[in-house]
This record gives structure tokens, C-alpha cells and sequence, in this order.
């Protein structure tokens, strides 16, 4: 209560010591094609006054009157000056021009100031990886994808070789919530997760909050990862594209209006069933998938922008087999994705230092199963539709002041397991309409940015969640605080401090991962997850140029009321899956280094993590505190991409991590039936995931040749490998026959080999 | 745009092979510990006094169900106990099971007294282990009736034969019930059929009740699934009024047993009551029917 009324306090003070001041504000749009610039800074140089550009690029500025020179910079572009005679309150809309062609000390300078305002700030436990970066750095099958370039930063382990699961800080898969443009994504994975339902050629930004959580953001224990699309060139017709080993892409942008609207669309496909097809004569890999995303937008005036983005993808098997005799006819399908839809209106009011983001949004993840065998036929549908409103606020007083402040209210509406059976099969399988289950959840949140003194800067929020289902309401008050202490220009302290509610669960085997796993909201029985994290930094900038980032993370999180699956639980197609939950908490704790380079020749970064994961179960391992299924000790990875010419460069990453914990069959027995007609074969385990697989390392490497740049058409071709020395990495154990001795022995197998990719990127 | 597609598609070609045949990783041989060998302990009893008793040792988890061939003399040595001191301590008597066959133990002077706790004290002379287990006899419940029913599957041509039961709940009490269905020939030869049957890999057939569904003191009716039987079998059905724990037992053991189960749910470890080893030690006193399908 106490610390409320200081809240209050500070704002009020904060409202009113300013009064008088005028305000300079408006967008940072990139100068070729008009995207609002994410993070660029603006500051009134040697007045120590400053302020940065929000999520949508908007910036307010409370200066007193005069004539102030403004710097605004962006990381990757010219820096640019502006003269500024404030009378009264000003809009001042900025276009950034790439530093492609500018001088190295120029875009040196940008860089630095983004360095330097990481350090200055209170954030800590935000992960962001440049786009330019991203499509530098190797990836498997040659696909760049942000997912995976984030499992290669500290603090984010993957889970299975080549997939896309995430643990951040020793959470679970289902603990982060991913937002494509505010609207939540169920499946982010094509191909059972190998790639990520985001086409790289269409993102704008990824960021990933995994501690000192904003007030904004919420629903989720562990992580956020936020993703927006870009918005389309608004001053020129463009198209880029890559044809690669397993999917290809394209995107069309183009201006509505020039300088006042433009729209972007970009598709994707992958064809390894019209290769094998074209290859084969016959459809031996029935699969594919394709996504769209669509965006447009449209600056009403200067105060307010409209934009309606969407996401649409599906992932496709259709395998049937009939033979030349009419009678054998049988077939298997799938059909899952995701769609999305957002509108948003942007609008800057009068004082120009409030600014306001309202989203409709809609969400909705569908999988649909068919299969046939003669005259019969079985269809299994399953759904999850959202329909959300979202109002955020952000309101700058003054130079040293930021409020965030906002409300939102999704309705989900679950029908899990809808089964509809035909033919004579119906005698044994019933069909069972899809029983809708609806729950809304809400939040209302309020946060305070301010510097203190030189020295000190924090950052308090406060965020009420709460759900209803079936009646009954769950409720959570999440404060938020975050400080900063700054040793001196390029030296920082911070710490922070987040407590999260998560109110929907994935109900999934813990063996594989399956379409079929499925969201179900919290219910009377299954009450709200909760986490409390505590974290603290160090936050530096060194090097000639100053644009060589480190930074030192620990934290201690406790995981309240997880729930997992009890021993010999059956998930599949499970509608009464509550009575196979038990309930439990856990705690994760670690320590992350980061040292990062984002320009010159040479960028890229290393990181190391070390952490520990646990769980405590009264039902699970005899109520023994067991390792989270992907607590690993070490994670290390160094990715670097050097260029040696403009137009050759070469990018590689190493990764290493500690081995997975697992649970193996450590002896069998022999188990008459109870009325001693026969015997089974009984696996006796150990503690839950007290074995460990060997550590995992590898190499992937990417050459990078780019073309001539002709008048307009760029091209480049990247040629890489993933797993370059060819070793396994160990996801599971398997019995063999040791070729040497004859005799059984255990193995540790890995998926994937060596695999070499090919792709052809363009730009005109 | 020839030429592109040309390149793709064999660098794609150039890709699938190199995974699947050429640079498919070596795997790295591991160690797993092998744990020490521990005691396994199962039991089945009959009317009016017959009990069995099948001791039996854990083994590598090298050994796939293919390896486990108790004809195997290397194999029945490591994995049957065919020497051991077996004695049941019950209302102040004393009784030494005999060795039938190897693993299998009995004696037919273990008197079913319900509510009398039964203790268990297993010696393996060769390895010198030894177990200890302790259970009680609940009180008889009997089977009311029983029939055989049948069923035409026709998009596979064929008949579903299978029994329909019903018995009533004993009352003032939460109760779990074992039916176990067996065919007539496995069984009737008393413990010369149990030695020659106990050890084959065949299906389970049993299935495990508790009365909360039902409400205290009422009818229970159950079809099972039994597609396996046919025509003119003679089933032996068996009802018992079983403890908790090894009801519990009986649970995780069905969730198990499958080969669906062991991929795709949770790991899981059988709880037992046998302290120092693995199995169940339980004492039943079954209501026997016989029932012919048709």
C-alpha cells in the first residue's frame, strides 16, 4: 500500500513540476521506406536530456522554451541534427537514412548511443537481435529464423535439436507468450516445430523480455516475445525474396499513398513434396506448408495512423494410398495453423506528450485430422479463437518521466477434441460434438519511468490480471520495479523484480510433441501458475568505438503451482485430462554473460549461461526435488559474421551445451498378470531426469557472396552447412548391438548430420 | 528461372541424401550404470488355500522382450530365483513355500482368513538378498451374474465376442475390485499350468474397479473387451475385493503395460509394497465363475 502511495506521488509530481514546458514529439521513420524506427534515441546533446522512440517509433520530448538542437540516432542509420525553436508545443517527424552508404563513424556514433542507452536504462532481461544480423547468421536448412537466433542468446535454451521450443530461465515451453503484431500465436512452428511460423523478410523487430518484465506485458511465467511486422515502403514499389533448400519466399511492398500509407505482403511455401514429386513420380512426401502476412497502414494526419496487419499459415499432410482395386482405399490428414488479425489506431493527442495504441485483436490456431479406411471415416477437430481489445497509454511529462498505462480483455473460446466418426465404425467410436469452453482474461496495468537523479533511474509498475472461467474468477496483483544505479557514463548497476500469472496450459506429452497438444484455460480445479523472479546486473560499453556491449545477469525464480503430468498420464484425445494434472512449484536460478558487437566488420556475440532448473512434485519422484527437463549447467555460443569485402563476408556459430538430464530404463523385470496367464516386461526408471546425456557442441557455418549491385536489383547467394564436423547432438537414448563385440550396448543419437544449404536471396 | 529451379532441386536432392545416408552423425556409445539386481515378487492365490509365489530377479535394461528367453539357461539363471527361503507368517502360523518350478513358489496350506494381515519373507540364496512385504486379506465379495455376449463387426467380417457381469458393492466401505478373466486351459491345471504359462508374453486381461463411481452398496455392471476370446472358450473369471495399494498397483500397471502407453505417457515406475524389491505381494480370495462363449 505504502509503495502505491509513493507511486501516486511521483506521478502527480511528475505531472505537475513541468507545467510550462513545451513539448517537441512526432515519429523516427527510416527514410527509405518509412517503418517506424523501434528504440531510436533522441536527445538534446550536453543537456543530459533525452528520450527514446516507443514500440510504434513515437517520441515526446518536454524541453522549456527556446531554440534546442535535437540528435536523433538509430542503430544502423545516419545520425541526424536538428535545430529547433520551441514556442509552443511542436510535432517533429524525423526520416532516418540507412547508414548503407554513409560513412563507418557515422552509424559508429548510432551504435553507440543504442549501446549507451542500454546501460542508461532500467531495462535488463530484454534480448533483441538486430534483422541485419539475423540474416547473417547460419541457420539449419538455411532458413534464418528468429526463433533460433534467439535460442542462441543467454538465457534461452532449445529444446529438441532443430526445434523451435524455448526455455527461458528454467520455464517450460508453454510459459512464453509470443505476440505476432499483439496478437498471440498457439503454434509458432512449421514442420513439428523446425522452423517458426515467422517469415524473416517480413519481421521488422523480435524482442524477447525474459525478467524485469514491463507492466505492459503479462499472461506468460517466463518469457515474452514480442514480434512485429514491418509496415511496407511507403515511398517506393520494392520486392525481396529467397529461394532456398525447403521453402521459398517472396514479399511485394509498395506505398498507398506515397509518404502517407503503404502495404506489405509476404509469402512463403516449402516444396520438398513437389521436388520429391518432380523427382519420384509419385507423392512419397506428402507435406507442405505456406504462410501469408499482410500489412498496411495509413497516416491519417500527423496525430494518427491506422494499421491492419495479418497472419495466415497452414501446415498440410495429405497422405492417401488406393490401390488399382476400388477396395483398398485408405488415407491420413492434417491441416493446422494459425490466423491473425490486428487493427490499430495511433494517435498523438494535442499536448502532444500523450500517445495512444488501441488494438482489436483476433487470433485463432486450428488442427484438423482425417483419416479413412474403406467406408469409414474419423475427423478430429480442434480449435482456439480469441477476439481481444487492447488500450495502451504513454504519457511523457517530461524529459526524465515515461508513463505506461493501459487496459485489456481477451475472450478465448477452446473446443477441444470435437470427434465426428461415418461408416460402421460409429458401432465402436462415438461422435462427440467439440464442447466449447469459454473463459476471458483481463488486465489493467500502470507503470512510472523516471530518473531519479544522475544516478539512480526506476522503474515501478503494477499490473492486475485476472481470468474467469465456469464461473469463477482468478485474480493476481503482478508489481513490477526495476532500478538502475549508474556507476558512471559507461558503467551500470540495475535490478529488477517481476511476479507473472499464467492462466492457459499446454496440455502435451513431455515424450514428443504432437499437433494434437493442446491450450486449455485455467478451470475450477486448475488454478493460475504464478512466478516471482528477482534479477540484478551489471551493464557495460567498452571498446575504441565504444560499440562492444557487456553485460552480467543473475537471477532467482520461483514457479508457483505448475502443473505436470502424473506418472503413466495418457494425453492423448484425453477430455478428462484435470484427473491426469498434479500440481507443484519450482525454482530456477543462473548467471548470463553477454558481450555483443552489432557493427563493423566484425559482429556478432558470445554468451554464456549457467543455471540450474529444479521441480518439486509431492506426486512426482516420491516427492524428491528433480531437474527440469531441460535444466542444462553450461550453455555457451559464439556467433560472428565477418565481412571481408562488401560483397563477401563469412558467418559462423558454435554452440555448446551440457547434456540434457533424462530418465533411462536402468533395469527390466518380469510381471506375471495377476492371474498368472502370462507375463509383461516392465521398465523400472531412477529418479526422475537424474541421468544426463553427453554435452552437445557444433559449428554451423554461412559464406555470403552478394552481387553486383546493378541499378536496382540485389542478389546474394549464401552457401552454409549446419553441424560442420559432422557430430551428434544427443536428444535420446537407444539400445544397439556394438559391432565390435556383438553385445547390446546404450547410444546417444542426434537428428540431424551435416546438412549443406543452398539459397538465393534478392532485393529490388 | 530454369536454371534456378534446376539448382534447387538438386541441391535439395544433394541435401535429403547427404542427411540420410552419407553424413548421418555417428552415434557416441554411452555408459549406463547397471544398477544391483533386486527381488521381484508376484503372487496369485486360490481357493480355498493355494498360493503361488514367483521370485524372480530385475536385469539389464539391454534386454529387449525378444532377448528374454527364460529357455535360455544363461538367461533363466540371471533372471529366476530357484533357491530361495519363501515364508507367509499369518495368524500366528508359520508356512515354508516350496519351489514348484524355477521362480515359482507354492503351497496349498495358506488359509484365506479375510482382514488377517499376511507378512512375507523372501531369502535369495544365491545373491543373498532379501525382501519383506506385508498385506491384508479383504473380505470375499461375489460374483452375481455373468454371461456371454456377442457382437458383429462387420467392416471387418467378423464377431466380437466377449461377457456382461454385474456383482454388488460391499457396503459401508470404498472398495476396489479386481476382475481377472483367464481361459479355462491355462488354469485348470493348477500350479503344473501356471509354471508352463506364467512366463509367456501374451495380453493382460484383467480390469480394475473403484466403487466411487457407483455409490456405495450398489450393482456394478461391466462389459469388458475381450476381442481376443472365441467361440467356445471357456472363460474363468475372478472376482476380488483388493486393497488400495494394490489397486494402485494394478492402475499404473495397465497404463504401462501397452506399447503405445511406454512412448507416448509419462515415465513411470510401478509402486510396490515389496520393501527392498519390485512386484506386489498381495493376498485375494477370488470369486470364481465360469462362463463358455458364444
Amino acid at each position: 500500500m505504502r509503495t502505491t502511495t509513493y507511486l501516486l506521488l511521483i506521478i502527480v509530481m511528475s505531472l505537475y513540476s513541468y507545467l510550462g514546458a513545451q513539448t517537441v514529439s512526432g515519429y523516427v521513420y527510416d527514410a527509405a521506406n518509412g517503418e517506424s524506427l523501434v528504440g531510436a534515441t533522441v536527445q538534446v546533446p550536453g543537456a543530459g536530456k533525452g528520450a527514446g522512440t516507443n514500440e510504434y517509433g513515437f517520441y515526446s520530448l518536454s524541453l522549456g522554451a527556446g531554440t534546442h538542437k535535437l540528435q536523433f540516432s538509430y542503430i544502423g542509420y545516419e545520425t541526424d541534427t536538428k535545430s529547433i525553436d520551441l514556442k509552443a508545443n511542436t510535432t517533429l517527424n524525423l526520416r532516418l537514412k540507412n547508414s548503407e552508404n554513409t560513412l563507418e563513424m557515422v552509424v559508429i556514433s548510432a551504435t553507440e548511443e543504442k549501446v549507451r542507452e542500454t546501460v542508461k536504462s532500467t531495462e535488463m532481461g530484454k534480448l533483441s537481435i538486430p534483422m541485419e544480423i539475423l540474416r547473417k547468421t547460419p541457420a539449419l536448412f538455411g532458413e534464418s529464423d528468429i526463433i533460433k537466433a534467439i535460442q542462441l542468446l543467454p538465457g534461452v535454451k532449445r529444446g529438441g535439436e532443430g526445434s523451435i521450443g524455448m526455455f527461458v530461465r528454467g520455464g517450460g515451453n508453454d510459459e512464453n507468450l509470443i505476440l505476432l503484431d499483439e496478437a498471440p500465436v498457439y503454434n509458432a512452428g512449421h514442420i513439428l516445430g523446425f522452423l517458426s511460423v515467422f517469415n524473416t523478410n517480413s519481421i521488422k523487430s523480435a524482442d524477447l523480455y525474459k525478467g524485469a518484465f514491463p507492466a505492459q506485458y503479462g499472461g506468460r511465467l517466463s518469457s515474452i516475445l514480442d514480434v512485429r511486422m514491418r509496415e511496407g515502403n511507403d515511398q517506393r514499389f520494392g520486392a525481396q525474396g529467397s529461394i532456398g533448400n525447403i521453402s521459398s519466399n517472396i514479399t511485394v511492398e509498395a506505398p498507398i499513398v506515397k509518404g502517407k500509407g503503404s502495404f506489405i505482403i509476404s509469402g512463403r511455401r516449402s516444396y520438398i513434396d513437389q521436388v520429391a514429386k518432380a523427382i519420384f513420380k509419385s507423392n512419397v512426401i506428402p507435406y507442405y506448408f505456406y504462410d501469408f502476412n499482410i500489412k498496411a497502414n495509413y497516416k491519417i494526419s500527423d496525430r494518427d495512423r491506422l494499421y491492419l496487419s495479418s497472419y495466415f499459415g497452414r501446415d498440410i499432410l495429405d497422405a492417401a494410398t488406393q490401390s488399382d482395386s476400388s477396395d483398398f482405399d485408405i488415407g491420413l490428414g492434417t491441416n493446422l495453423g494459425n490466423f491473425t488479425v490486428t487493427a490499430r489506431w495511433n494517435h498523438i493527442y494535442p499536448n502532444q506528450k500523450l500517445f495512444h495504441n488501441l488494438t482489436i485483436i483476433r487470433s485463432q490456431f486450428r488442427y484438423k485430422i482425417e483419416g479413412n479406411a474403406f467406408d469409414n471415416s474419423i475427423l478430429i477437430r480442434s480449435s482456439i479463437d480469441d477476439i481481444g481489445l487492447k488500450l495502451d497509454y504513454d504519457y511523457r511529462p517530461n524529459a526524465l518521466t515515461t508513463i505506461k498505462f493501459g487496459t485489456n480483455v481477451i475472450n478465448h473460446v477452446f473446443k477441444p477434441n470435437l470427434i465426428s466418426v461415418q461408416g460402421e465404425i460409429t458401432e465402436f467410436l462415438k461422435n462427440k460434438p467439440a464442447e466449447s469452453i469459454t473463459n476471458q482474461e483481463m488486465a489493467l496495468y500502470g507503470s512510472l519511468d523516471r530518473d531519479m537523479s544522475e544516478k539512480w533511474k526506476l522503474n515501478g509498475g503494477l499490473r492486475l490480471s485476472g481470468s474467469t472461467v465456469e464461473g469463477t474468477f482468478y485474480g493476481n496483483i503482478e508489481p513490477r520495479l526495476a532500478a538502475r544505479y549508474a556507476i558512471n557514463d559507461r558503467h551500470s548497476l540495475k535490478i529488477g523484480y517481476a511476479r507473472m500469472a499464467q492462466y492457459l496450459h499446454l496440455v502435451s506429452s513431455s515424450s514428443i510433441a504432437l499437433p494434437t497438444d493442446l491450450w486449455y484455460p485455467v478451470t475450477k480445479n486448475v488454478k493460475p501458475s504464478s512466478s516471482d523472479q528477482l534479477s540484478a546486473g551489471y551493464f557495460t560499453y567498452f571498446g575504441e568505438k565504444s560499440n562492444i556491449q557487456f553485460s552480467v545477469e543473475t537471477y532467482y525464480k520461483r514457479l508457483n503451482r505448475l502443473i505436470e503430468y502424473k506418472e503413466g498420464a495418457k494425453l492423448i484425445l484425453n477430455d478428462n485430462y484435470e484427473q491426469e494434472l498434479t500440481r507443484g512449484n519450482g525454482e530456477a536460478y543462473g548467471l548470463e554473460l553477454l558481450l555483443q558487437k552489432n557493427s563493423g566488420r566484425l559482429s556478432g556475440w558470445i554468451g554464456y549461461t549457467l543455471s540450474w532448473a529444479n521441480r518439486t512434485f509431492p506426486e512426482l519422484n516420491k516427492g524428491i526435488q528433480y531437474y527440469a527437463r531441460y535444466d542444462r549447467r553450461h550453455d555457451f555460443s559464439l556467433v560472428a559474421n565477418y565481412d571481408f569485402t562488401k560483397r563477401f563476408g563469412v558467418s559462423g556459430a558454435f554452440v555448446f551445451s551440457s547434456g540434457n538430464p533424462f530418465t533411462p530404463v536402468v533395469s527390466k523385470y518380469l510381471q506375471p498378470y495377476p492371474n498368472y496367464t502370462g507375463v509383461d516386461l516392465l521398465p523400472v526408471y531412477p529418479l526422475r531426469n537424474s541421468y544426463r546425456l553427453n554435452n552437445a557442441h557444433r559449428l554451423d557455418i554461412d559464406f555470403v557472396f552478394k552481387g553486383k549491385k546493378r541499378k536496382r536489383w540485389q542478389g546474394e547467394w549464401h552457401v552454409g552447412a549446419y553441424n560442420v564436423y559432422n557430430r551428434a547432438q544427443p536428444n535420446r537414448v537407444t539400445v544397439s548391438i556394438d559391432p565390435a563385440t556383438g553385445k547390446e550396448r546404450y547410444e546417444e543419437r542426434g537428428l540431424f548430420g551435416i546438412i549443406g544449404s543452398l539459397s538465393y536471396g534478392f532485393k529490388f | 528461372m530454369k536454371y534456378f529451379s534446376n539448382i534447387f532441386t538438386l541441391s535439395t536432392l544433394v541435401v535429403i541424401l547427404c542427411n540420410a545416408c552419407v553424413f548421418n552423425p555417428n552415434p557416441i556409445p554411452v555408459e549406463i550404470e547397471e544398477v544391483p539386481q533386486k527381488i521381484v515378487i508376484s503372487s496369485f492365490a486360490f481357493p480355498p488355500q493355494e498360493l503361488a509365489l514367483t521370485v524372480t530377479r530385475t536385469f539389464s535394461a539391454l534386454l529387449g522382450e525378444d532377448s528374454v528367453n527364460i529357455d535360455d539357461t544363461e538367461i533363466a539363471d540371471k533372471v529366476l530365483v530357484d533357491s530361495a527361503l519363501v515364508i507367509i507368517r499369518y495368524a500366528g502360523r508359520t508356512d515354508t513355500l516350496i519351489n514348484l518350478f524355477p521362480a515359482l513358489f507354492g503351497s496349498i496350506n495358506v488359509e484365506q482368513i479375510p482382514n488377517e494381515k499376511y507378512s512375507l519373507y523372501v531369502k535369495d540364496y544365491k545373491t543373498g538378498e532379501s525382501v519383506t512385504a506385508e498385506t491384508t486379506l479383504l473380505p470375499f465379495v461375489r460374483m452375481d451374474t455373468i454371461y456371454s455376449v456377442s457382437e458383429i463387426v462387420p467392416f471387418l467380417d467378423d464377431t466380437l465376442y466377449s461377457i456382461k457381469y454385474k456383482f454388488t458393492d460391499l457396503v459401508g466401505t470404498e472398495n476396489y475390485y479386481l476382475v481377472t478373466y483367464s481361459n479355462l486351459k491355462d488354469v485348470s491345471g493348477g500350479f503344473a499350468s501356471l509354471g508352463q504359462n506364467v512366463f509367456k508374453f501374451n495380453d493382460a486381461k484383467f480390469n480394475v474397479f473403484t466403487d466411487q463411481n457407483y455409490g456405495d452398496g450398489n450393482p456394478i455392471e461391466f462389459r469388458p473387451n475381450l476381442a481376443l476370446s472365441s467361440p467356445g472358450d471357456t472363460l474363468v473369471v475372478g472376482l476380488s475385493n483388493i486393497t488400495k495399494g494394490y489397486y494402485n498397483f494394478l492402475s499404473a500397471y495397465k497404463r504401462s503395460g501397452n506399447l503405445l502407453s511406454q512412448i507416448v505417457a509419462e515415465p513411470i515406475t510401478l509402486p510396490t509394497n515389496i520393501e527392498g524389491g519390485y512386484g506386489y505381494f498381495a493376498m485375494i480370495k477370488p470369486s470364481l465363475r465360469l462362463v463358455i462363449i458364444r
